[in-house]
């Protein structure tokens, strides 16, 4: 069966379909949420709502465009509209100005402990960062979509470009004392 | 292996076809998610069925007690109009078109009788609602807590983050109160706190598990001032945290409850199965906690168990009430906590909140202990008031919602379709198996609708109804002394119609002076009725949004005003023959159909209603098993104000 009928029969409410859907885009999604999690726990916690969202307006799928593309905007509107709700994007406050790259001696660092980095960042800075650096969204894009400044959106990465790199070098530090 | 590389990049290329299967529960708890919502639609469609069913027979007793009631006073109600009639030599050359004069009825009795006061449902209904979603919720609870007790056996270290700590300490001093309060306060929100209890069995540094019940119990009572009418069961995450949010809009303690924010999240992780995962800890202090769940005695007092147990309490009664034992370790500190506690139907008000060690360094061992608690205090006053002015708010707001738009004026029309659900023939029954044709006219009128509720309306209005037939097949003649079964004749001279081939009159008596010398003609006898007609029913909105869906139901009475009886010879002559004496002056009809509606401009929408409207009590006598009805499509624009 290809995956437009498999939307198509979603659309009609068929849980065989329903989980055929989960299964295809489950993993991909996960991953999604993961990195706009602050934690595995909460992550599991956003799939689930973002899959009964998007069973829910599925409907509203026109076959305009990838499905997966579709269907990872639901999740990560959810996990932002999640957040927003919690009214956690009011914490992070400052004014930092952008700055440019930020370069960083790299080992074989593993995919586990830079989820973990990244979930331990404030909620807003791994959304920026997420967004502006992993999904290729832009300054302004994330601006509306959090209700922030461009710049806010800029010195928040910036913020977090900041904190990651710290991490990272904390960790060279500490694991792999003479790396260089 | 060591390059210079820009961060960023390094995140792409790292988490370009990053993928990871997520635990298979999560699907688990997406189907039964599922499942419920077509359960959930399901259950209303028998709700909706009933109410239309409910309607049909108030209809049909209304229907029922008017047509005893008119048959007592409408014995005679026809008016034989024969006093402006010419003699006419040849009746059959003649097309008099006067209509019969207007009967004169005054139905307004009859009528007002129709208009009684209807109950306002909607606050019956509401509770009803609530209370049914109470239930659900316990059934839900339950089975949440089942599954959250699997994982506990499967996995039951469980760490949490700083920031519950750190809140946890804040809400010490405050939340017994709460507590009690809300105990007391909603009694059948307790399957949700026990599974929120859940969440005990997460402990932090100086954690008390106590504490975070308490919070998740404050938050449940915040929570149900608001969310009891749309509440979930416990089963689905989104709903869980819709309460915790809830439960912030709502507080009312300021500080305290602000600091549980964190813990409700928590707890209601936990009460959908999913308390049981590792945090990571923002600091990088990983906290296990050992959680023992057991069933507890639901008729136990706290006040009088002393919490400090590390045992796992056994089950020893059905109930659901579910203790929980904390004990963190790792870093010297143990935290141990009784959640049990806090079945609200059992008298919660004697059940002591804990009081707990604040601030407990990391090496110290708290205690959970059992303290008594003042029978009111400031807080549980606050919440009360607070509670009342929500109700207070929410009376407003649907009084504010019933009072606008409540009424709805609707020109209408319909293309009426005439028929009758037998062969039989109201004028003689010898005509009975004639083939008839049923002409489709055209009814308009005014509609007025009044909303009682958000579902239910009230409909009235005046629509004007011809219903006019022909008997085909038929043959007349004049007469001056014989007449049409059931026609009282508008001129002296009669005419008669009879099935063709009935035989003609008797070879005529050229003696008698009175004998017309006239032959017999074939044709068609038409009957014409005019009524006003005024319907009272009832509409159960299906849907009610943009577009709407309505089952109505109700009675219509027909005041006749215009009753003919003339013949159509094959020739096309017309010839009146008089008028029906055996229609009723005042009839009813029952009806049923059903209403599309489009909004198409705020208070403007585009109706259409198919109805159907069976004729009850049309002919005071010799109906000739005619069952008339008639189906009217009627279409409309309609004002609401």
């Amino acid at each position: 069966m290809g995956l437009e009928q498999l939307i198509k029969d979603c659309q009609e409410n068929s849980i065989k379909a329903q989980e055929q859907l989960y299964r295809l885009f489950a993993p991909k999604l996960f991953a999604v949420c993961l990195k706009y999690s602050r934690s595995r726990v909460d992550a599991e916690d956003n799939l689930q709502d973002g899959f009964l969202l998007i069973f829910k307006k599925i409907n509203q799928y026109r076959f305009e465009g990838s499905f997966e593309g579709w269907a990872k905007r639901v999740m990560v509107n959810n996990v932002l509209q999640k957040y927003r709700t919690e009214g956690i994007f009011e914490i992070v406050t400052e004014n930092m100005t952008e700055e440019a790259e930020v370069e960083i001696e790299t080992d074989d660092i593993p995919l586990e402990y830079l989820m973990a980095i990244i979930q331990q960042l404030p909620d807003r800075y791994r959304m920026v960062f997420n967004l502006y650096v992993i999904d290729g969204y832009s300054h302004k894009e994330i601006a509306a979509m959090l209700s922030i400044t461009d710049g806010t959106s800029k010195s928040n990465l910036a913020r977090a470009r900041m904190i990651l790199k710290e991490k990272i070098e904390t960790r060279q530090g500490n694991t792999i004392p003479t790396a260089k | 292996m060591s390059e210079k590389k820009n961060i960023d990049r390094l995140f792409q290329e790292k988490f370009k076809d990053f993928e990871e299967n997520p635990p298979e529960f999560i699907w688990d708890n997406i189907r039964e998610e599922l499942e419920e919502k077509k359960k959930k639609r399901f259950i209303p469609i028998w709700m909706r069925l009933s109410g239309v069913a409910a309607i049909l027979v108030v209809g049909l007793l209304l229907g029922l007690y008017f047509i005893n009631d008119s048959n007592g006073t409408n014995n005679n109600p026809v008016v034989i109009d024969n006093t402006n009639a010419k003699p006419q030599a040849s009746p059959l050359k003649t097309f008099p078109t006067d209509k019969s004069s207007k009967n004169d009825i005054n139905a307004s009795e009859t009528y007002d009788k129709s208009n009684r006061p209807t109950v306002n449902q909607e606050v019956v209904s509401t509770d009803g609602k609530s209370t049914k979603q109470n239930n659900s919720t316990n059934h839900d609870g339950t089975k949440t807590r089942n599954t959250v007790n699997t994982h506990y056996n499967k996995n039951a270290v469980v760490s949490t983050d700083s920031k519950s700590k750190k809140n946890a300490d804040k809400t010490v001093v405050t939340q017994p109160n709460n507590t009690v309060v809300n105990n007391a306060t909603t009694p059948n929100k307790n399957t949700r706190a026990n599974n929120a209890r859940q969440q005990n069995s997460i402990s932090g540094k100086n954690n008390n598990a106590l504490q975070q019940n308490n919070a998740v119990a404050n938050n449940q009572s915040a929570a149900g001032i608001n969310k009891a009418a749309t509440g979930k069961g416990n089963k689905g995450y989104v709903n869980n945290r819709a309460r915790f949010n809830s439960a912030v809009a709502n507080n009312t303690t300021g500080e305290a409850q602000n600091a549980t924010q964190q813990n409700n999240a928590v707890a209601n992780k936990a009460a959908t199965g999913k308390g049981n995962k590792n945090y990571v800890n923002s600091k990088g202090q990983f906290n296990s906690a050992v959680a023992n769940n057991a069933k507890g005695k639901a008729q136990s007092n706290n006040g009088a168990v002393p919490n400090n147990a590390v045992v796992n309490n056994t089950s020893s009664s059905v109930k659901k009430d579910t203790d929980t034992t904390a004990r963190t370790d790792g870093k010297n500190n143990t935290a141990i906590a009784d959640a049990n506690s806090a079945n609200a139907s059992q008298n919660n008000s004697a059940i002591p909140p804990a009081s707990i060690n604040k601030d407990v360094p990391l090496t110290e061992t708290a205690i959970a202990a059992v303290d008594t608690v003042k029978p009111e205090n400031e807080l549980e006053k606050l919440l009360r008031e607070k509670e009342a002015g929500k109700k207070d708010e929410k009376e407003k707001v649907l009084a504010e919602n019933t009072t606008t738009n409540k009424w709805n004026v609707k020109p209408q029309l319909a293309p009426v379709f005439y028929n009758s659900l037998s062969q039989g023939s109201p004028i003689d029954g010898q005509f009975a198996g004639n083939t008839k044709s049923y002409e489709n006219d055209l009814s308009y009128g005014v509609g007025v609708n009044y909303a009682v509720s958000k579902k239910i309306t009230i409909r009235s209005g005046v629509n004007t109804l011809n219903l006019n037939y022909e008997t085909q097949g038929v043959e007349f003649y004049a007469s001056l002394n014989k007449s049409t079964t059931n026609v009282a004749a508008r001129t002296n001279a009669n005419i008669v119609v009879q099935n063709q081939g009935t035989g003609t009159i008797t070879t005529p008596n050229a003696f008698n002076e009175n004998q017309m010398p006239a032959g017999t003609f074939n044709g068609s006898m038409l009957q014409k009725t005019g009524y006003v007609e005024v319907p009272v029913e009832m509409a159960y909105a299906l849907l009610d949004k943009k577009f709407g869906i309505d089952i109505i139901g109700g009675i219509s009475t027909l005041f006749l005003n215009d009753n003919n009886v003339s013949v159509v010879s094959t020739q096309g002559y017309t010839t009146n023959v008089g008028q029906a004496q055996n229609l009723n002056s005042i009839h009813f009809s029952t009806n049923i159909g059903v209403g599309f509606k489009y909004r198409f401009f705020k208070s403007f929408e585009a109706n259409f209603e198919p109805m159907f409207k069976y004729q009850v009590n049309t002919f005071s006598r010799d109906a000739g098993n005619f069952k008339p009805y008639f189906i009217g499509l009627y279409s409309g624009i309609s004002f609401s104000f």
